[in-house]
């Protein structure tokens, strides 16, 4: 029996490298899943974290194994000292229950994976931007964008070292140093270079060390010589960058239910997140309306909502006031974004009001109907008819859902019906690619 | 690590070892420890050994291990991985307390006893690390060849049924026609000699032999056109040897991977023996130590602690550590005080039972005797009492539908059906038995596979999902009989369509409809 200490056992990249094989295979999943994945409630829910928890199917080692419930019973063996009826852990229920299983079960192989927000956004929307950006001519903002490094220079403070650089030197001047002592004294490289760790990089010093054979146990290795080092320097790295604002609005009324609510959520935190990742000066706000509009902010627009009746015009009312005192055209990309179920007390003046909107000629006006099957509230399209009687659209119909575009006026409708028309209805509004700079 | 630390290592380990092998007569071959740092440590328990090939899944377990680290309260939980070589090979982390280590040594001398006792690990592999390192280089080749996805395809099919190959089962398909086909031959012969050969004349006779090896041989063609001859339980044995879809490379991948599941295979049947005995013995090395003072107070207040962790109860999941030794104990005290036999089953009495003791003193020679002969479906059949279930609280957990939510609730029930549930579900010790009945069914090269169903159902996903790993290797339909909620049903896989079909709908669909015709 022994025991070997292996203080520095070579770190193999396997592990890592493996890793990186199954991240592969979770994107591939979630590409294929993304409508499900999108479409996850706790994802609004889990946002502080800036990373969602999200199931993940078809990462297992299959084989043939016993289990009397994959079906809906769910029973197991557990261990405690736990009283008979004893509640010993809980699982959410996804809203539309359909067949994704919740995930995260407790006492079955963990599913889940856990996933950064910025990432999820990368692989779904890598492709789409705002569109219709315009170059606001009067006033370019400077984004600072970081610091990037220029040049190698010889001086410069320790932090900022060039560690490959420097090495690159140093070898370069040690075997130089190093045959030229071979040359002189005969002895071994290895001796060579012994003898000038030794002479701290002396090189006749190290000549004389060997001639005289005054070589110590001095470990074989490269001596960095201070004329060796290499520094980064660095600047402030600039963007120039056009203003843009997206105004969200959200329309929270007593017909707007908790369903609904929450697919208008997940579509506007799909877009602000996308946002900003993508462009570094983008500015939002944020709109909640009954029968008066008000201005909150993030964390109340996507937590908060009041009941009462619905005047959608109160909303883009507010919004136009926004635009004329805050986001003035010439000088902003403005983009409004608006969902609603559609019910309105007063659809001709919400017409009007769009009407004020799109004569400013805003760069683009997003709205989308959140259309339940069955909802005793909506269905009647009482915004969504008075529209379409004023503006001419040209329909789209996909994945059992409508998609309405007008180019001229820069206006873009959809309708969702369920959590899956989420996803394609945020690729009808960001259909533009971004400019990758 | 200092020096001084090293020496006390080395000076506990040699203690442990006397312990070992003179106090508890436990067989032991060499073990090397190696002490490594955390991240090396976490990667070979992700890769099961330290050489193994490369996948998603040892990535994927990379991950989780290290995630779980890094959140954890670090040195507390001891990490272990063992190999079953000759000699055996085991890893200390480099960032454990002193108690830290000698739990995890002492618990590894309690494995490698396992390994060179238990009767199931007779035919291991002991050179399984050299083995797979060779492996590696030739896996890296095909991926460099043919393709990562190429070669995953057929590495998880592999694994998908790597675990059905029995390391005892040598008989070649070829031996084991000559087998079947000298028993029945032989029964004719039999007859013929002993009842008909003094009766009938000589020119007859010769006609008889002629007949007979007619028989015969129409016999042997028959068993030869048979495929497989007999049921086969080694899945990958018989597709590799009859798959015409597999390309030598693909043969040389699965060929490896069934080499190495035949060194799982008695790891797997012996999961809560193994791990109880590791434990069983190691708190029996420790406590001694203790005793004799060759580890401080401070240490027995950290061994304490990772050995709770080691013992700890999950409210979702069977524990074998705790499970395992908690049976190795009882059995020991039930053996030592003569609680077994008739008499001792026949009482009901608490008061009787907990004062009973005979003084029989068999204990540990009992846990032994179990020791080297049992695995895991036949140790939960004979010790899994109801006693052991109250004792080790054990419980059924149940889902709740609350409408918005789900609750998960403790039940209590009859320890007795508690006891015959788990032991259900480690019928052949947890890897059902699956056998492959016909190569050729329907005479259209359809695989038909037999599960023998042993009380609890296989889990539908997992099934279709390996029945869809076999077509990768086989490319033609696969079938699978089984039961399910007392019913016959099968498994049909064609590519990626999966039909399930039950058997008694199907019977009583016919006769249905013969009577609408009638």
């Amino acid at each position: 029996m022994t025991i070997i200490y292996h203080d520095s056992w070579e770190m193999s990249e396997r592990g890592k490298s493996d890793a990186a094989r199954h991240q592969k295979k979770i994107d591939s999943v979630i590409r294929k899943n993304v409508q499900d994945v999108i479409g996850e409630e706790s994802i609004i829910t889990q946002k502080d974290g800036k990373t969602v928890k999200i199931p993940v199917k078809g990462l297992r080692d299959y084989r043939f194994i016993y289990d009397p419930n994959d079906d809906e019973e769910k029973s197991g063996v557990g261990q405690g000292d736990f009283e008979d009826g004893q509640i010993i852990g809980q699982e959410r229920k996804s809203k539309e229950g359909e067949g994704s299983g919740a995930g995260n079960e407790p006492g079955g192989e963990s599913m889940e994976t856990e996933v950064p927000i910025d990432y999820l956004i990368e692989i779904m929307f890598d492709d789409l931007g705002l569109p219709y950006m315009d170059e606001k001519t009067k006033a370019k903002n400077l984004v600072p964008k970081g610091w990037k490094f220029e040049s190698i220079t010889k001086k410069g403070i320790l932090p900022r070292l060039h560690k490959k650089k420097t090495m690159i030197e140093a070898i370069k001047r040690s075997v130089m140093f190093q045959s030229e002592i071979i040359e002189s004294t005969g002895c071994s490289e290895e001796d060579a270079q012994k003898a000038l760790i030794q002479a701290d990089g002396d090189i006749n010093d190290a000549i004389n060390i060997i001639d005289e054979g005054r070589l110590s146990g001095e470990e074989a290795g490269i001596f960095i010589d201070d004329n060796d080092l290499r520094f980064k320097q660095i600047e402030q790295d600039v963007e120039y960058h056009s203003n843009a604002v997206v105004l969200a609005m959200m329309d929270t009324s007593g017909s707007m239910d908790t369903r609904k609510k929450y697919l208008a959520r997940s579509m506007l935190f799909w877009m602000v997140e996308f946002l900003k990742k993508t462009y570094d000066n983008v500015e939002i706000r944020f709109i909640q309306h009954t029968t008066e509009a008000h201005i909150v902010n993030e964390d109340d627009f996507f937590k908060k909502s009041d009941m009462g009746g619905t005047l959608c015009h109160t909303a883009f009312d507010k919004a136009n006031y926004l635009i004329d005192t805050e986001y003035p055209i010439e000088e902003w990309n403005v983009y409004c974004m608006y969902l609603s179920d559609g019910d309105d007390f007063d659809p001709n003046k919400t017409v009007r009001s769009i009407k004020t909107m799109l004569d400013k000629k805003i760069n683009m006006l997003g709205y989308t109907e959140i259309s339940l099957e069955g909802d005793p509230w909506g269905g009647d399209h009482a915004l969504l008819r008075a529209i379409t009687e004023k503006w001419s659209f040209t329909k789209k119909k996909e994945l059992g859902t409508l998609f309405l575009r007008n180019d001229e006026n820069h206006f873009l409708i959809s309708m969702i019906k369920n959590k899956k028309h989420v996803y394609p209805s945020l690729r009808h509004f960001l259909f533009e690619p971004v400019q990758k700079q | 690590m200092q020096k001084t630390e090293m020496q006390r290592l080395l000076k506990l380990e040699e203690r442990m070892m006397q312990i070992a092998t003179e106090e508890l007569e436990l067989e032991l071959c060499g073990i090397e420890f190696d002490i490594i740092p955390p991240q090396k440590m976490l990667e070979i328990m992700a890769y099961r050994q330290p050489t193994n090939i490369s996948s998603w899944k040892y990535g994927r377990d990379y991950e989780k291990l290290r995630t779980i680290y890094d959140r954890s309260d670090k040195g507390g939980l001891p990490y272990e991985v063992v190999i079953n070589s000759d000699p055996a090979r085991a890893y200390l982390m480099k960032e454990n307390t002193i108690a830290v280590q000698a739990l995890v040594m002492a618990h590894v001398i309690g494995h490698v006893n396992f390994f060179t006792e238990n009767e199931y690990f007779k035919e291991s592999k002991k050179d399984i690390v050299h083995f797979m390192h060779m492996a590696q280089e030739r896996f890296n080749s095909y991926e460099r060849r043919f393709g990562i996805d190429e070669v995953e395809r057929i590495v998880d099919a592999g694994h998908a049924l790597q675990f059905h190959s029995s390391p005892f089962e040598h008989e070649t398909e070829e031996e084991k026609i000559e087998r079947i086909y000298q028993a029945m031959k032989k029964q004719i012969n039999v007859n013929n000699k002993s009842s008909f050969n003094d009766l009938i004349k000589s020119n007859k006779r010769i006609d008889i032999q002629e007949d007979i090896e007619l028989a015969n041989q129409k016999l042997l063609r028959a068993l030869k056109l048979q495929t497989p001859v007999e049921p086969t339980e080694d899945l990958l044995r018989y597709i590799v040897d009859n798959s015409t879809s597999l390309e030598d490379w693909h043969k040389d991948i699965l060929e490896i991977l069934r080499t190495e599941g035949q060194y799982y295979w008695p790891i797997i049947r012996t999961k809560y023996m193994n791990e109880g005995w590791a434990t069983f013995i190691h708190e029996r090395i420790m406590n001694q130590l203790f005793d004799e003072e060759l580890l401080t107070t401070e240490e027995h207040a950290s061994y304490n602690y990772s050995n709770s962790m080691v013992k700890a109860e999950h409210p979702f999941a069977m524990n074998p550590y705790q499970i395992g030794s908690g049976i190795w104990k009882n059995i020991e005290e039930r053996w030592n005080k003569g609680k077994h036999g008739d008499e001792w089953d026949r009482l009901e009495d608490y008061r009787i039972k907990d004062n009973w003791d005979k003084q029989e003193g068999k204990g540990w020679e009992k846990c032994k005797d179990i020791m080297s002969s049992y695995q895991d479906w036949f140790f939960m059949q004979d010790f899994l009492t109801p006693d052991m279930i109250t004792e080790l609280n054990i419980y059924i957990f149940q889902r709740v539908d609350q409408w918005s939510h789900y609750d998960y609730i403790a039940t209590k029930q009859e320890a007795k059906k508690v006891a015959k549930l788990i032991i259900d579900s480690f019928a052949h010790s947890t890897v059902p038995k699956i056998e492959i009945v016909d190569g050729n069914s329907g005479g259209n090269g359809e695989l038909f596979l037999r599960h023998s169903h042993s009380g609890v159902d296989l889990n539908k996903t997992y099934a279709e999902k390996t029945l869809q790993h076999i077509w990768n290797l086989w490319k033609r339909p696969i079938a699978l009989v089984t039961k399910r909620k007392n019913q016959v049903i099968e498994y049909h896989v064609d590519g990626s369509k999966i039909l399930r079909k039950n058997k008694l709908e199907e019977k009583l669909n016919k006769a249905i409809k013969s009577l609408q015709q009638n």
